[in-house]
């Protein structure tokens, strides 16, 4: 019966619980109470979901700009941003700490696939596209995600000389 | 975005996920959904409030985007069988301001260096305490002092919230399950045995009054 959240947290749960589960004649009688506007608030909702919406198209192209790169076209790539295939198939496989990857490579892989960083820097945070399948019966362990490394590590595993590293690495 | 670490409860192996498919239809549906549009800003507004940093950096809506972007790109996975849309998005809001909380206060904690002549003295003899002694604890003086404060501040708004009823008023009886740590409303309502209307309009004034009160703070 006891749990471990904060007084603060249990609050939190008890309302939250109110504004998902109140029959809707409580609810409404609630936000009129509160002298809630609610043209403003739903205008707010819907630019949230538009937004969200929009994001997540340019996502999806940035992810399958990436994902549909024929054999040619990722060495050519590869080539360009002066990197080994297998960094790219890292890339590729989402399995790069977004985070650790310098603004200037992240532009210039961007550019490459014809495509906006920001998107670019989404799709990498979220799953490689063959990892979103139908709906499904989950058979995958908790840890059967693959293993996130970060930017350098890849260029390591890759076997990158030192000096291309410090270069890829650079961040002006 | 609010995307730093990924807190999802564990996927079970009898969770039944949906498809990319079926969440972009399910958002498209909330999208048409006046009613369920409302309970989600409603929800963004008081995840948003109660937030300690994030608050400073976004508005409500920008954690509902964020939240629906992280459904949509399969950054948080729908078990199906577990959650509607709606609690689902609920829960990634949560989620992802308390991620964002922890990673903004570690930042700020990283920028607050305590030395060691900056420490208060403290027993009888008015020492300070050695920085060996306190090496392995990575809160600050300063942060521990905000914490305390912080949690200090929350039990008073309970306790506050509390003190505008008689020990018999609904409301108040409500509160002191939610103080004993009662871990869910299903469970507040079978302790009382209050039908549901009466629960359900108890909670509508709770939330008015939080509401008054949260202003007054904020003041």
């Amino acid at each position: 019966m006891i749990v471990t959240k904060t007084p603060d947290e249990r609050l939190l749960d008890a309302e939250l619980d109110f504004i998902m589960n109140a029959p809707q004649e409580h609810f409404e009688a609630y936000l009129a109470e509160a002298g809630t506007d609610l043209a403003q608030m739903d205008r707010k909702a819907m630019l949230a979901f538009d937004r969200a919406l929009e994001n997540h198209q340019k996502t999806n192209m940035a992810s399958e700009a990436l994902a549909s790169l024929t054999v040619p076209q990722q060495k050519e790539v590869a080539k360009n941003l002066g990197i080994r295939r297998q960094v790219l198939t890292g890339f590729r496989e989402h399995r790069v700490d977004v985070s650790s990857i310098p603004k200037k490579f992240l532009g210039r892989l961007a550019t490459e696939l014809g495509q906006a960083a920001d998107a670019l820097a989404r799709a990498l945070l979220g799953p490689a596209p063959e990892a979103m399948g139908g709906s499904h019966k989950s058979n995958d362990k908790p840890d059967a995600i693959p293993k996130c490394v970060t930017f350098n590590q890849l260029l390591r595993e890759a076997d990158m000389s030192e000096d291309e590293i410090i270069q890829l690495m650079l961040d002006d | 975005m609010l995307t730093e670490e990924n807190d999802d409860e564990p996927v079970l192996p009898s969770d039944v996920l949906a498809s990319k498919e079926e969440i972009v239809e399910a958002v498209t549906h909330a999208r048409r959904d006046t009613a369920a549009k409302l309970r989600l800003m409603k929800a963004a507004v008081w995840i948003w409030s109660r937030s300690k940093l994030v608050k400073q950096e976004c508005q409500p809506e920008d954690i509902l985007q964020d939240a629906i972007e992280a459904v949509l790109l399969g950054r948080r996975k729908w078990s199906t069988n577990r959650v509607d849309f709606l609690g689902l998005l609920i829960g990634v809001m949560r989620s992802l301001v308390s991620s964002r909380d922890k990673t903004l206060a570690l930042a700020k904690n990283n920028l607050d260096v305590t030395m060691e002549h900056e420490l208060h003295p403290l027993g009888e003899d008015q020492e300070p305490q050695k920085l060996e002694e306190i090496a392995a604890d990575p809160e600050t003086t300063e942060s521990r002092v905000l914490r305390k404060e912080q949690e200090g501040l929350e039990e008073s708004l309970l306790t506050i919230l509390r003190s505008k009823y008689s020990p018999t008023d609904i409301q108040g009886l409500i509160l002191d399950k939610v103080r004993e740590g009662y871990s869910s409303p299903a469970e507040i309502r079978e302790a009382l045995g209050v039908a549901d209307s009466v629960y359900w309009n108890a909670w509508k004034v709770l939330l008015r009054a939080a509401e008054k009160l949260g202003s007054i703070t904020k003041e």
